[in-house]
């Protein structure tokens, strides 16, 4: 019994604590814990070098713990609102539906059904998928549960009991297995992970063409829909607005840089995950790398494809997926004034404008550009980098957000329906931003970005019976942007 | 007595061998007259450049292109047989020459076994230069059809036919001796399934149990209401159908409006609801919340699917658009959805909602088939029921809550199917004229089909040449006409009584009819001034091989009886 030693050591903790003094009762226990935890850690990391194990989110749920039902308040009542309203919660009987059936059946996957397959697994309820126990020995409970996100609490789960738990540093709980949620970088590649993809979790082509949706992923937007089970309040006050005065009302950068980093991290996986295609798809080219509507659009003679080679544009008829990389022109010439950065994934879009690019070369040119993407998300989660306060201040927000609204918006709006969106979505997002950056927005400005954003809507949003853009109502969309806010 | 040689030589001049012969001599100069007359009458026609007399015609235009390749078509080597042996059927030209190029149909099966085969030139008779081939002379026809026999069975059609315009010569449409009450000639009920009228009394317009012979077609519509128009003493329209902005306007003579000719400008083309109906009689289905709003002229079941999705959609976007996260926490409530553009959130009916809608569409159905609403607006007509019987039938399944059906409207493409009529030829006249009794016609089962005596109207010979018997026969049909009209007339005008008598504009108006006859050439003016002589051929509406190759004459099946040997069945 590997794990008995350190439990039962673990329990024994407090008994050379009667010789401490009351007064410095706290400071004494949790020093000591945090020895205990390293102690623990080594022993268990150096015994097995594998990752460790789950426990299951039913040791979670417990009522006194993460289970309790406290009506509409957040704090204790963790697992409930997980269970019932978190889209999460549901990944697993998704693939039980009709459709998860259909595709299954389409992409004759090799144990026939979805909820069986690692393909799906891999993604809908990755603990299935590694085919993993419990460390109780139970079957593991199905889906994107408590652990998927905090890491596998095998090592974690007992410290986290004691009260001292939350005066550990993030590192020390990192090592014990506990992600740090709280740091923006490691939530949105979390979330990527499985909203962008990478290897072993690709939606590809084929997943796509037997039914299953587009991973039009989002960090801001998806992060602001998704029924959160802790108070919004921890996030904000996380991230204040660094160099505030005294007498500002007290500011939140967690949703700009929610948006900023998740930008660019989805981009960055974006590129990871076509270097692996790249290197490793048994086929090439791998077609959901390009734009859908490259092909999957109307024949029409008036087709909102074919509108922007009548205004001889640049833009070729094979384009690169934009969805990923639609924001990075504004957000690198916002942070760094020029294209430095995303230099490389620039140069990589010209590679899809035709059918065949080589994949060895895209592969590694994928990677490089990658690297740069990563290291420009990490200078723009760290709070007090000048690069970051560029785009991570009340004023820069603003300017940014007029120019979204004005000439920056439209070169992208009139390039297809992705970056469009993506310009919608930033729009939006920054209003946020915005608003919990100062405070407060002003009310005119509120009422201008509303009404621009609720004509774009009506342009954006597919036809009834449509499932993609089909109207060549698209081209109003630049002249909502022209006049400057 | 003994006559001496002397007296008996002296009888016979010695010069008797001298003398000439004049039978002889008659008969020589009769044959040297003969020859030299021929010879002059040679030479003049050769002179008068007439080479008929010696050379065979000018090919027709069609064969032209091997003018010259005599071989083409001369395979037999026939004047022995046809000028010694008198054989008319023998010809030089063999029906396997023929049918290197042509292949057609036959006339008649029996026709083979009747005659020992006939040949294709016996018809279409060859080097009559421009003559065309394919319009043989009616006496071909009538040499055969004046006098069918039969071969142990019974013909389909007439056996004595001679000429159209003539009362005995030609055998009235079957349409019109069906319409008349005359029992079907010889055949079935495929004959009346042809001709697209049936025996049976219309609901709402006949007695049960007097069964007439009429239009088959389930439809109701009323010419008589779309034709009527009646004008101001100083032109302008007083009443009639209204357009869109509820003005009066006169289709009595715009039947183009909803008869569109086809390509060919042949026959017309079939009446579509959203072309010529859906104008004036919109589908309306909730007028309240979908002003000026249709559902599709489809099948019952499409048209329960389209109410079920616009009422779907309507209801969602009702319930949605909350001011925050319906299913929000106290922590997250001030933070509205933001949205994703693309597909609109998928949302599901609750039940009561659900219920709700099923509520709506069950009234819309209701209120799309009942025939309450209608022309411009809810008040007139334009549902289902309106046009359509609409029958009452049990749901098919449990998804399927459809518990009507429309029944099928049968509405005949061709009236006529056994003549090969063509309408471009006819463009100079009002389709009334014709179609006798089309204004006046208030019923479905009306057939507007013209009758015999409206084609030997123009179609027939001049009329100094018709016997007293032919006219006391056509003033018959004449009469026929007047009463059919007469008989339409009767429910119209009392209609057009109840409808004048709201307002005074009646006194003092004309009815576009009776305007246009002071204009135009009325049908009984046409009847007695008629310029006659238009062509009465049998090519004119027959034809002899079938077009499409299977079967003779027309789509028309006949029950022929077995070949000789079998028995009749």
């Amino acid at each position: 019994m590997r794990i008995g030693r350190p439990r039962r050591r673990n329990e024994f903790t407090p008994a050379p604590m009667g010789l401490v003094g009351s007064c410095s009762f706290a400071v004494v226990r949790s020093v000591v814990g945090c020895v205990v935890l390293l102690l623990f850690a080594k022993i268990v990391v150096a015994a097995d070098e594998s990752s460790p194990k789950f426990v299951g989110s039913s040791s979670c749920a417990a009522a006194a713990c993460h289970g309790g039902l406290a009506g509409n308040k957040v704090v204790g009542s963790e697992f409930p609102l997980w269970a019932a309203r978190d889209p999460h919660a549901r990944a697993y009987s998704a693939l039980l539906n009709d459709l998860s059936k259909q595709m299954a059946a389409r992409l004759k996957l090799s144990n026939k059904t979805a909820h069986e397959s690692v393909e799906c697994l891999s993604c809908h309820s990755p603990r299935t998928a590694r085919n993993e126990s419990t460390i109780t020995g139970q079957a593991p409970l199905a889906s994107v549960d408590c652990e998927q996100c905090h890491g596998a609490a095998e090592l974690w789960l007992t410290p986290h009991k004691r009260k001292d738990w939350k005066q550990l540093s993030p590192e020390v709980k990192l090592r014990l297995g506990y992600k740090n949620l709280s740091d923006v970088l490691t939530r949105a590649t979390l979330c990527a992970d499985c909203h962008v993809g990478g290897a072993g979790r690709d939606v590809n082509h084929d997943l796509l063409a037997a039914g299953h949706p587009r991973l039009n992923f989002e960090l801001s937007t998806f992060h602001a829909n998704w029924p959160k089970h802790w108070p919004r309040k921890s996030d904000d006050s996380k991230h204040p607005v660094s160099d505030a005065k005294p007498n500002d009302p007290p500011g939140s950068l967690f949703e700009a840089k929610l948006w900023a980093v998740g930008q660019v991290v989805t981009a960055q996986r974006s590129l990871e995950l076509l270097s692996q295609r790249a290197a490793h798809a048994q086929t090439w080219p791998e077609f959901s790398e390009w734009n859908c509507i490259a092909c999957h659009h109307d024949l029409e003679s008036d087709s909102w494809w074919q509108f922007p080679h009548r205004k001889k544009q640049p833009h070729d008829a094979l384009s690169w997926n934009p969805w990923p990389y639609a924001m990075l022109e504004p957000l690198a010439r916002q942070t760094h004034g020029s294209a430095s950065p995303i230099s490389r994934t620039l140069s990589l879009r010209l590679r899809f404008t035709t059918l065949l690019p080589p994949p060895q070369n895209i592969a590694a040119e994928a990677d490089a550009a990658a690297k740069s993407l990563h290291a420009w998300a990490m200078e723009l989660n760290k709070a007090d980098s000048e690069l970051a306060k560029r785009l991570l201040s009340p004023s820069a927000l603003q300017s940014f957000r007029q120019s979204l609204l004005g000439q920056e918006g439209r070169q992208l709006v009139a390039r297809d329906w992705d970056s469009a969106t993506q310009v919608f979505l930033a729009i939006n997002a920054l209003r946020y931003a915005e608003k919990a950056a100062r405070g407060s927005l002003d009310p005119a400005d509120e009422a201008q970005i509303q009404a621009v954003l609720d004509s774009m809507r009506k342009s954006l949003d597919f036809q009834d019976g449509y499932r993609g853009p089909r109207q060549s109502e698209l081209r109003q969309l630049d002249s909502l942007l022209t006049t400057p806010p | 007595m003994r006559r001496s040689s002397r007296e008996l030589s002296s009888r016979v001049s010695i010069n008797v061998h001298r003398q000439p012969n004049r039978q002889r001599r008659l008969a020589w100069s009769l044959a040297l007259l003969a020859g030299a007359g021929s010879l002059a009458w040679l030479a003049g026609q050769y002179l008068q450049r007439q080479h008929r007399l010696y050379q065979a015609g000018d090919v027709a235009t069609a064969h032209r292109m091997f003018e010259n390749e005599c071989w083409r078509c001369h395979t037999a080597w026939a004047p022995w047989d046809r000028l010694l042996l008198f054989r008319d059927d023998v010809a030089s030209t063999t029906n396997e020459q023929c049918e290197t190029c042509h292949k057609v149909a036959e006339h008649q099966p029996q026709q083979g076994l009747a005659h020992g085969g006939i040949s294709c030139a016996a018809c279409h008779q060859e080097h009559r230069g421009t003559e065309s081939l394919a319009r043989p002379n009616s006496q071909l026809c009538v040499s055969c059809h004046e006098d069918l026999k039969e071969h142990g069975g019974k013909h389909a059609f007439a056996n004595n036919i001679t000429r159209f315009d003539v009362p005995r010569g030609h055998p009235e449409f079957l349409l019109t001796e069906l319409l008349n009450g005359a029992p079907p000639l010889t055949k079935g009920a495929d004959i009346r399934e042809e001709h697209a009228v049936a025996k049976f009394s219309r609901p709402g317009e006949d007695d049960d149990d007097q069964p007439r012979w009429q239009d088959r077609g389930r439809i109701r519509f009323n010419h008589a209401r779309h034709l009527h128009a009646r004008y101001f003493e100083n032109g302008q329209i007083a009443e009639g159908l209204f357009n869109e902005k509820r003005e009066p306007i006169d289709l009595s003579d715009k039947c183009e409006t909803c008869h569109q000719p086809d390509a060919e400008h042949r026959f017309f083309k079939p009446i579509q609801f959203e072309a010529h109906c859906g104008k004036c009689h919109p589908l309306l289905f909730d007028p309240a919340n979908y002003p000026g709003q249709t559902v599709p002229h489809e099948l019952p079941e499409i048209v329960r699917g389209f109410l079920t999705e616009t009422y779907t959609l309507r209801a969602l976007r009702n319930a949605s658009a909350p001011a925050g996260r319906r299913d929000a926490s106290d922590d997250e409530a001030d933070q509205p959805r933001r949205p994703l553009p693309g597909h609109r959130d998928q949302q599901r009916l609750t039940k009561e909602l659900a219920a709700a809608v099923l509520n709506e569409v069950n009234q819309a159905e209701t209120a799309a088939w009942e025939h309450r609403h209608g022309l411009f607006g809810y008040e007139a007509k334009g549902g289902c029921r309106y046009c359509h019987d609409v029958e009452e039938v049990e749901p098919q399944s449990k998804t399927s809550l459809t518990n009507w059906k429309i029944v099928p409207t049968q509405i005949p493409s061709r009236w006529l199917p056994h003549s090969e009529f063509h309408h471009e030829p006819h463009r100079l006249l009002n389709c009334g004229v014709c179609h006798v009794g089309v204004a006046a016609s208030n019923s479905t089962g009306d057939v507007l089909i013209p009758s015999r005596a409206v084609c030997v109207a123009c179609h027939a010979a001049q009329p100094k040449d018709w016997s007293s018997k032919w006219q006391e026969w056509f003033r018959t049909q004449q009469k026929w006409v007047e009463q059919r009209e007469a008989d339409l007339d009767e429910p119209r005008k009392k209609w057009m009584t109840e409808l004048t008598e709201s307002g005074p504009v009646a006194a003092t108006t004309k009815h576009a009819r009776s305007k246009r006859r002071e204009e135009d050439q009325s049908f009984q003016e046409l009847i007695d001034n008629a310029d006659r002589g238009t062509r009465t051929d049998c090519i004119e509406c027959h034809v002899y091989h079938s077009p499409t190759g299977d079967k003779w004459n027309g789509p028309f099946v006949p029950k022929v009886t077995p070949a000789r040997g079998e028995t009749a069945k």
